[in-house]
């Protein structure tokens, strides 16, 4: 009925519909991020003086992005070391929190608290003064101490009962290499836990009941049917991860923008960050672009 | 442990593994909690003393009273949880919108929108902090202050640094802490919906925000529950921000960075004795921690009913 007395075509409406929902989040980018981006730009292309209550700005042209590649040792060294790590975290991360996602997924006794257990990472590790407390005390009472209770895993100890037990030292480091990677990742892939078990739960239980009775094995109807209907969530988590590897805050390269912002180098700061964000922003639409074409996203 | 994990499918050598490697997961994700509670507990007598590893000798909840007190606790609590409930609620029903809008409808510039989005993850707040810290000491309401001042002469603005409205607004615009990627969460979650549902709702009558509040929405649970999860640990633990934008001492995680220094001035000098600070630092920790675990065990409940709920049938 409605339709009907509209003068817009119920095409025209949808579209129209379609900014109406966006349209908040337009206004807040351009005040709350476009705005600032645009000014951190304006630094990058001047060259800033900052002095007791005067900031002069003058117009310097880009020379500042020139002397990203030219001049600076630092940083395009920084990069690609950054980026070749990132080829075999992003996998390893992904691949590992799919797993624990789909042990948590099934029904056993206790498994709201062992869900709860692997949700801390996100609680503690998403506060970077909780994470550094930890880090920073373990690491002080190792060097007061002795290491009694040691660096969280490479406890003194423990190695000492293997050694005991006439393990050989290799098998050892190996050993404890292992034990503190995997610590390290339960604390990466937090997020991707939680994200992995909500898709898992909007996967329909019919058609694996549907897929037992053409008698399927488990095997075949992971890859048929969960691995399809968790692609939605797989590339977003795949992204996540690798703007999170890329733009945390305690990665080299964001510190070391940092570094030159704490000392007032404003337009050279500004250049490599934008550098920087560009960069990061092609890999992740590459990989998007090339992903999504992939990714399921009819039920049917 | 292998009643643990009774499953009907894999054999019970499977399931007994599985049960074992579940439970060295789960230490290894809750050593550094265990070891926090463990110092937490112990009076300092107990950190000089090498025979106590684990279990301290002399229980103490001293160190927790103490921090308490020295964190102004109620305070900053309320503050805290005020500004993660109104500021979740915000960020995830604005991102919502605007990813059903992504998700569902094709206008001109859609994808460039999306594109946009991810960038605003990809920029980390300190970056563009000096500009934001700038505006919102001069706030002229998104320009439309600065509109009113052409014509009248003089910009309206209004400091809003130590207001709720510096974490608030941005989150009413969509523009809260991460809300890229809970953009992202929420689209990928509706483009998973079939297309009749809303063809349906149309047939029948149903406005175009009728159909997404009464049709997608409840559609979308498990996406709610992640991003009201993750929002919400977000904003209460959120430090930088918070500290950039109020010049007390706001936050929860605000006044643990700020604990080391308030122990000090207190006279509790890591110097003469770091063991002392350190059982505090512990039981700061604990206390920020704890309160969004317990919301964790509440909003878990919703994750496993969603399944039973959303019966989409392929």
């Amino acid at each position: 009925m409605k339709r009907e007395r509209s003068p817009l075509s119920y095409e025209k409406k949808r579209t129209l519909a379609g900014f109406l929902f966006t349209l908040p989040w337009i206004i807040g980018f351009i005040a709350f991020f476009f705005r600032p981006l645009a000014e951190l730009f304006m630094y990058s292309i001047s060259s800033l003086k900052v002095e007791v209550g005067y900031l002069g700005m003058k117009f310097s042209g880009f020379d500042h992005y020139k002397n990203i590649f030219v001049a600076d040792e630092k940083f395009v060294p920084m990069l690609t070391s950054h980026l070749t790590e990132m080829l075999y975290r992003i996998p390893i991360i992904l691949a590992f929190s799919l797993f624990i996602a789909i042990l948590l997924n099934k029904k056993f006794h206790g498994r709201a608290a062992v869900r709860a257990i692997f949700f801390i990472p996100v609680i503690a590790g998403s506060g970077g003064i909780v994470m550094s407390i930890m880090n920073g005390d373990v690491m002080s009472e190792s060097i007061m101490s002795g290491g009694r209770t040691g660096m969280l895993f490479q406890s003194f100890s423990f190695q000492q009962i293997l050694l005991d037990a006439g393990v050989s030292t290799e098998i050892i480091g190996i050993y404890m290499g292992i034990v503190s990677g995997i610590f390290e990742l339960t604390w990466q892939a937090g997020l991707q836990i939680v994200l992995f078990i909500a898709a898992l739960q909007n996967v329909s239980p019919q058609l694996y009941e549907a897929a037992r009775v053409e008698g399927a094995t488990a095997w075949e109807s992971f890859w048929n049917i969960t691995f399809p209907l968790i692609t939605p969530i797989l590339i977003v988590n795949l992204i996540y991860t690798i703007i999170d590897f890329l733009s945390d805050y305690s990665n080299n390269i964001i510190q070391y923008i940092m570094t030159l912002i704490g000392q007032f180098e404003y337009s050279y700061s500004s250049a490599i960050s934008f550098v920087y964000f560009i960069i990061i922003l092609a890999i992740v639409a590459v990989i998007y672009l090339v992903v999504d074409r992939l990714v399921v996203y009819t039920v049917n | 442990m292998t009643s643990l994990l009774k499953d009907k499918g894999p054999g019970l050598t499977v399931s007994f593994f599985k049960g074992v490697f579940l439970v060295c997961m789960c230490f290894v994700v809750l050593y550094p909690i265990l070891y926090m509670i463990s110092m937490a507990l112990r009076t300092s007598e107990d950190l000089h003393d090498p025979t106590v590893i684990w279990i301290p000798l002399h229980f103490t909840l001293e160190n927790f009273k103490d921090v308490f007190g020295l964190m102004d606790y109620p305070k900053v609590f309320m503050n805290t949880l005020l500004m993660s409930v109104l500021g979740t609620a915000l960020n995830v029903a604005v991102c919502a919108c605007t990813a059903y809008g992504l998700a569902r409808f094709k206008f001109r510039g859609s994808r460039l929108i999306f594109f946009l989005c991810i960038f605003t993850i990809i920029v980390p707040v300190q970056c563009i902090a000096t500009p934001l810290y700038l505006q919102f000491r001069n706030f002229d309401f998104l320009g439309l202050g600065s509109i009113i001042g052409l014509f009248t002469g003089k910009a309206l603005t209004v400091n809003l640094l130590n207001t709720y409205g510096t974490m608030l607004i941005p989150a009413a615009f969509g523009q809260g802490l991460r809300s890229g990627l809970f953009i992202y969460i929420f689209q990928q979650f509706f483009r998973g919906l079939p297309r009749e549902l809303e063809d349906a709702a149309n047939v029948d009558g149903c406005s175009i925000p009728k159909t997404f509040i009464s049709v997608m929405i409840p559609n979308a649970k498990a996406a709610i529950v992640s991003c009201v999860l993750f929002s919400f640990v977000w904003y209460w633990n959120d430090y930088y921000t918070t500290n950039l934008f109020f010049t007390d001492v706001f936050s929860l995680n605000g006044a643990l960075a700020a604990l080391t220094d308030t122990l000090r001035s207190n006279g509790l000098n890591s110097w003469e004795d770091p063991y002392l600070v350190v059982t505090r630092m512990q039981a700061g920790c604990l206390l920020v921690i704890t309160p969004m675990l317990v919301v964790y065990m509440f909003l878990q409940r919703l994750f496993t009913e969603s399944i039973d709920k959303t019966g989409i049938v392929g």
